[in-house]
This record gives structure tokens, sequence and C-alpha cells, in this order.
């Protein structure tokens, strides 16, 4: 099986690695992301042939990075405080932490990372559709659930 | 205010900047899942028994072996001629996770059946606690190497193996072991690149399978990142080892300003718990904080910390002035 050479690798790391990092954070703590970002990038470098075959290969590392790593505990995302965001309402994050997870990926995927429908469809295995659904029930609750903590 | 979608946008740019880079991205083949099947299966064993059992190469025995016991460890390097066993501490677990067991507060009725793999055959040793510590004893028939390794006809290849694998530059010996597992001879080390698999190919004439934590897969592990040094004293691990976890330990993270050194309190009698923390691990000052090797903070003094691994010590002084030393592996 065919490997790229470093310099293609390398290429395709510094835009890979900072995407990967972004989407793993819907899923993975942030003590994880790290394991599942190099998981990905390591099969990227052995499966190179295969990777290049495939239509969406953000969607299919995403995917191997979920297989190489597990999340034990509940999820829980860096308090928007930390991060020192003030355009960002302190109540999104408990929001996004509160969906069931197929929500918040799918949130996360099309809202936080950019990705279309499709894209995400094919990183979660499921029907496009599925993701609409998703990401439409999620950010209603996610807004339900913001309004309800702001007006407390 | 922005709309949510906007603001998750935003807020996922910010956590994704949050989340530290690989440090070496690539092409190194991680191996985190295999040390955590690893850490699974030894706390599956915790849950009946924990005693930590720490195997030196060194001189030939057969006589009982009694905790305390002397330990190879001047020349890390040196070639395995026998073995030695120190067993440096015994524990238990309890209702409120592992329970310590120092030399003056033995627990009562512990006993402990393990085996110990040597180079080229595998003694079983049957172990009992007494007044005067934990007592190992050899079984009468250690099982012949050639059932073991059947690719190396007898101990004293495997030993010539050990010996020319201990000189490899960049193996670090703490890290490197051979066992008979499904009659493979099988070079565990914990970082490995293409020279270094070549020499233990040729050092072995082909037999051994290597397996590694991190398998450098284009480029050398001297491109590895070296360990970081701290403000404070803390003891830790010469060099990376795999994950496993004999029992658990939950202490309230304290710093000695006299000795300056970090130990764990424990949380219901205060009794002061060394800690050998994992390698590349770091004290800094104002606040007194453990860092890990890419310098993130894992505990703070003042917190209760939770830590897997095993215990240590119940003969010698450890670290900062106490009783026994807990070894840290998560």
């Amino acid at each position: 099986m065919a490997k790229p050479d470093r310099e293609e690798f390398e290429h395709f790391v510094s835009s890979a690695e900072p995407a990967l990092r972004r989407a793993f954070v819907s899923c993975r703590s942030l003590d994880l992301v790290p394991d599942a970002v190099s998981a990905s990038l390591a099969w990227a470098w052995e499966h190179w042939d295969e990777l290049a075959a495939t239509e969406n290969p953000m969607g299919y590392l995403f995917r191997v990075g979920q297989s190489a790593t597990r999340q034990r505990q509940p999820l829980r995302l860096p308090p928007a405080e930390e991060i020192s965001l003030p355009e960002v309402e302190p109540a999104l994050v408990p929001a996004l932490e509160k969906l069931p997870e197929r929500q918040r990926v799918a949130v996360w995927l099309v809202h936080g990372c950019g990705w279309t429908h499709r894209e995400a469809a094919e990183a979660m295995e499921i029907s496009t559709s599925a993701v609409s659904t998703h990401v439409a029930r999620g950010i209603a609750a996610v807004r339900v659930t913001m309004k309800v903590n702001t007006d407390a | 205010m922005l709309d949510v979608e906007e603001q998750v946008a935003r807020y996922a740019e910010a956590a994704g900047e949050l989340v530290r880079a690989p440090a070496v991205i690539a092409p190194i083949r991680p191996r985190k899942h295999w040390i955590a099947v690893a850490a699974g299966a030894s706390m599956a064993v915790a849950a009946a028994l924990a005693v930590f059992v720490m195997v030196q190469p060194s001189g030939p025995t057969s006589e009982p072996v009694r905790s305390g016991g002397s330990s190879a460890t001047s020349d890390p390097r040196a070639p395995a001629a026998g073995l030695t066993v120190t067993v440096t501490g015994v524990a238990r677990q309890g209702a409120d996770g592992l329970e310590l067991c120092p030399a003056d507060r033995p627990c009562a009725g512990l006993r402990l059946l393990t085996s110990v793999k040597t180079t080229g055959r595998m003694m079983a040793y049957r172990g009992q606690l007494t007044s005067d510590g934990l007592v190992l004893t050899s079984d009468p028939a250690p099982a012949p190497a050639e059932r073991l390794v059947p690719s190396v006809p007898d101990s004293s290849e495997v030993e010539r193996i050990l010996a020319t694998l201990l000189r490899i530059p960049s193996v670090y010996s703490p890290s490197v072991r051979i066992t008979g597992s499904g009659g493979d001879l099988v070079v565990a080390l914990y970082a490995s690149d293409a020279s270094v698999e070549e020499a233990v190919r040729s050092a072995t004439s082909g037999s051994a399978v290597v397996t590694a934590f991190i398998s450098v897969l284009d480029g050398s592990i001297a491109d590895l990142p070296t360990a970081p040094e701290g403000e404070i004293h803390l003891d830790v691990q010469p060099a990376p080892v795999p994950a496993g976890a004999f029992g658990r330990l939950t202490v309230e993270l304290t710093y000695d300003a006299v000795q300056g050194c970090v130990y764990g309190a424990r949380t219901d009698t205060g009794e002061r718990v060394g800690l050998r923390w994992p390698y590349g691990y770091t004290a800094t000052d104002d606040p007194v904080s453990v860092r890990d090797f890419d310098g993130r903070v894992v505990a703070r003094v003042g917190e209760v910390v939770h830590l897997a691994g095993g215990l240590k010590s119940t003969t010698a002084k450890g670290p900062c002035g106490a009783d026994a030393t807990f070894v840290i592996t998560g």
C-alpha cells in the first residue's frame, strides 16, 4: 500500500489536524481529543490510498478517531468563560452538554465546523435527512434550555 | 446577542483551539487503546486482590523472597543473568478503594497467588502475608523454555538476546521485556522505529515480535519530545512504562514547604503517602501544581485526587518522608 511522501502528508495534516481537533470536541473530552486526532492521522498515513478514494476524507477520519477512543465519562465541554468569549452566552455550554450525543455532534459538525449536512451524515453514518432532524431538534432544544437558564 | 447557530460556531472554533495539538502528529501510530485494555484487565484483577510486585533481572534465585528484599537498580542496562523478585508493597481492595497495608499494620489473612515471567522460563510464585511481611516461594518445577519460546532453543539464548537488546541505543531497559506469549518471543518497547526494529530482528534472528506503545513509522525515536523539567522536585518514573493499575488511592495533594516536595495525604487518616508520578510529569510553583508531559495541570495542591496505580514500598521511606510510595499510572 502506497504511503504519501512526507511533504504531501504534512500539507494534508496542516489543514486536517485543526479541523479534526474542532470536530472531536463535540464528542470527546479535551484530553481525549489529541488521541483521536493522532489515531485518525496515523490511519491516514497507513491507508493513504484508501483515504484518497473516499469522497469525504474528513468524515472518514472522524469515524476512525471515534472508533479508536472511548468517552467513558459524561462529556464536559470547556466553559465559555474559560475561553473568554463575551459574545457567547454562558448558558450555551450546559445546553450543548445536555443534548443527546447525536444531536450535539450534528449541531457541532454543521454549525460549529461548517460541514454540509451530507458531510456530517457520512461522518455519523446516518442519512442526510436524519442529520437535518438532529440539527433542527438540537438547535431548538438549545434555545429552550438557554432561555430557561437565562430567565431563571 | 448572536443567534444560537453563530454562537455555536464561535464557541466551537475557540474550543478547538483549546485542545493541545498532538506533540508529534505523524507518522506515529498511537497504541493507547492497547494500554487502556491492559489497564482494564488489571483493574479487574485488583477487584479481588491488589499487590504490586517489581521484577528486576539480576542474580539467580530459587529461595523464597521476602518483601523489602534487594533489588538490582544500580545499572538498568546490565545484562540479565537470572531473576530477583522484590515485593515492595502490599494492598488489598477495600470498601473505599485500595487499602494500604503498611508494615506495622498488615492486612491480616491476605494471600496471593501470582506468576512472574522471567527471561526464558516462567516461574510460578505463591505468596503469603506473614508477620514478617510477604513471602514468595517459587513452585518447584519451572516450565521449560522450549514450551514457552519454541523459536529460541534455551534460556541462555534468551539471555544472550536480552543482553544484546539492552545494548541497542535508544532502547530504554525499563521498557524492555521478553515474555513467552502464545509461544512467541515478544519484545515490548515503549517506542520503536525502523532502526530499532531492525536491530531487534537482527538480535533475535527474526524470531521476535516487536510491540511498541509508539511506533515511529517514518523517522527516528530521537525525534520524540524529551521530558520537561519542573520548578519543584517531583518523584517521577525514569522512563515511560506501560500503564497498569493495581488499585486506586484517594489523597489530598499536599506540599511540604520544608522539604520542597509534594505528597498525598490520605483523606481519612491524614497519613502521608509518597507519590511517584509518570514519566515527564513536573511540579510548578505559585500555586503548586502538578503538570503532565505536555504541561497541562493535572492536579493542584489542596485538591482531592483519585489515583490509579500500585503501592511500592512498605519498608523503605518513600519520597517526601512518607512511609509508602504509590506509583501512579493513571
